[in-house]
């Protein structure tokens, strides 16, 4: 959890993914030179190391864009999630330079300024077949710039999770310009060879993935508790709750996790205020809940991190009756007090 | 809140499938064939001829501005184009010498003004230094009548275009001259 600016919270997670994630470039980088060169052996080196990094950038963008809905659909995938701000960063630097060389190789050597010329060397706008790619590239770069550059928990604590999530929400408008930059760019001139094919099965991977966990996320928010008087709402049964984990519910149209841990019960909002990670998914640990995306923690009764800490989520009251847990349809504030209710000897 | 962003979050990763999905579709559809392969590199060092072949024989000339474009038929390879300036030191009439210069052979007698390289062949650098070049010609370009063009890969922009030599036009009164663009 952060209270102030440090360029990277190192720990031993950390440094493993941040390897894998520097091999796995470095040997994809490697095997597209080794390739290129080997099929076209009159390939210059700038122009392989320009079609490297682009094509590095546009894989490692897919990945990025698979890893919450993987995540939505099975836990096991939530250690890719955890750093997946590195892996933006380095798409960003493997797409900076892909542009850098670019620049230089197609811009740097005329009398125009080379911005100015990646932006007005094309100019036939009107026409589909010839549609300028470049400055569809520029646009996506200067997104992935903005992202990048915000990709740290001071940003995200500086412009509150919603601004901070909305601004992150532009990578699918950067996905749409990238895929259109190789659409009318490099496609154009492999048309014949896997590129359309790629370019398609990435398309659809993307989509269809989103489109699946969509699918599972909506039909757990349109379960509808049972109204259990004024003001409360019958969640669940009690022994449906694992011990040290909870339940996720839908109240008021807003997630609710309800944990049970050594014999009580309380119920938070399910929006981790990090992230806005699942905490529902999480587990309590040391008797905090844990949120299972960054081990942001919040104690259960107040719903406040630990000390030294500050952050908070709401808290809800809590009822255990007949063996069923009620829930109050209205949230407190972040950070109230709620009493966890008892569950009593021998669960139900 | 989160179930308004989750809502957001399908909302923007439909549109953009969709959008993505149609612009691919797009581009594809959109795209227009070569008219010819692109030489190599490595191809184009090969067509930097040093003499004329043993046989070769002369079937016309024409002007490309202040150059001179000859047409010789080869017993066994394709025909070739050969191109001298008139002096040392200038590949075109009131221009300096330019290494950026390409020579390109295209079908037919006009030019597109918003395409002028549309099919158009790339035969390869322009001379610069008064010494005669000479390129292999495509299969076709017996067939029918042509046109040679000099484009500056700089400027992109067309230096000189005229008609390439035909069989039967004299070496000794070749044909008007082509017209400089600038």
């Amino acid at each position: 959890m952060s209270v102030g600016y440090r360029a990277v919270g190192w720990n031993p997670s950390k440094r493993r993914y941040d390897l894998v994630l520097a091999a796995g470039v470095a040997l994809y980088l490697a095997l597209f030179a080794l390739v290129s060169l080997t099929r076209h052996p009159d390939v210059t080196l700038e122009t392989v190391l320009i079609r490297a990094f682009g094509s590095g950038a546009l894989l490692l963008l897919h990945v990025i864009l698979s890893i919450g809905p993987l995540c939505r659909l099975s836990p096991r995938w939530l250690p890719l999630l955890y750093n997946r701000r590195h892996l933006g960063v380095t798409m960003f630097l493997l797409a900076l330079l892909h542009g850098g060389f670019a620049l230089v190789q197609f811009h740097a050597l005329g009398d125009t300024n080379p911005f100015v010329s990646v932006l007005t060397a094309e100019t036939s706008w009107g026409r589909l077949a010839r549609l300028p790619f470049q400055p569809l590239g520029a646009a996506a770069l200067l997104i992935l710039f903005l992202m990048a550059a915000t990709s740290h928990d001071f940003w995200l604590a500086n412009l509150t999770a919603p601004v901070w999530k909305s601004l992150h929400m532009l990578v699918y408008v950067a996905w749409v310009l990238v895929l259109l930059h190789v659409a009318f760019g490099a496609l154009q001139d492999q048309i014949e060879g896997p590129l359309p094919v790629v370019l398609l099965a990435g398309l659809l991977w993307v989509g269809c993935l989103h489109l699946v966990a969509a699918q599972a996320e909506a039909g757990h928010d349109r379960e509808r508790p049972a109204a259990a008087g004024e003001g409360w709402a019958d969640v669940c049964a009690v022994d449906s709750i694992l011990e040290g984990r909870a339940r996720t519910v839908v109240v008021s149209g807003e997630r609710i996790a309800v944990f049970r841990w050594d014999g009580r019960v309380a119920a938070l909002s399910n929006v981790c205020q990090h992230q806005n990670g699942p905490l529902g998914e999480g587990r309590i640990v040391d008797g905090c809940v844990t949120c299972p995306w960054h081990g942001y923690q919040y104690r259960p009764e107040d719903g406040r991190s630990p000390p030294p800490f500050t952050e908070a989520v709401p808290t809800f009251a809590v009822r255990v009756e007949r063996g069923r847990v009620l829930v109050a349809t209205t949230p407190c504030a972040p950070g109230t007090v709620q009493t966890p209710a008892t569950v009593p000897e021998g669960g139900a | 809140m989160i179930l308004r962003l989750r809502r957001a979050h399908r909302r923007a990763t439909l549109a953009a499938t969709l959008l993505a999905g149609a612009g691919l579709a797009a581009a594809v559809a959109a795209h227009v064939p070569d008219a010819q392969p692109v030489p190599t590199p490595a191809a184009l060092g090969a067509l930097d001829l040093p003499a004329l072949p043993v046989g070769a024989r002369l079937l016309g000339a024409a002007r490309l501005a202040d150059a001179t474009a000859r047409l010789y038929a080869v017993p066994s390879g394709p025909a070739l184009l050969e191109l001298q300036t008139a002096e040392s030191g200038g590949a075109v009439r009131g221009m300096p010498a330019q290494p950026d210069v390409l020579l390109y052979w295209a079908p037919g007698a006009t030019t597109d003004a918003s395409e002028p390289l549309a099919g158009a062949y790339l035969l390869g650098a322009a001379p610069t230094n008064g010494a005669p070049r000479r390129y292999p010609l495509p299969g076709h370009a017996l067939e029918g009548s042509g046109r040679l063009l000099l484009w500056s890969l700089g400027h992109h922009e067309l230096v000189a275009v005229g008609p390439s030599p035909e069989p039967g036009a004299p070496a000794s009164a070749p044909a008007p001259a082509g017209e400089v663009k600038r």
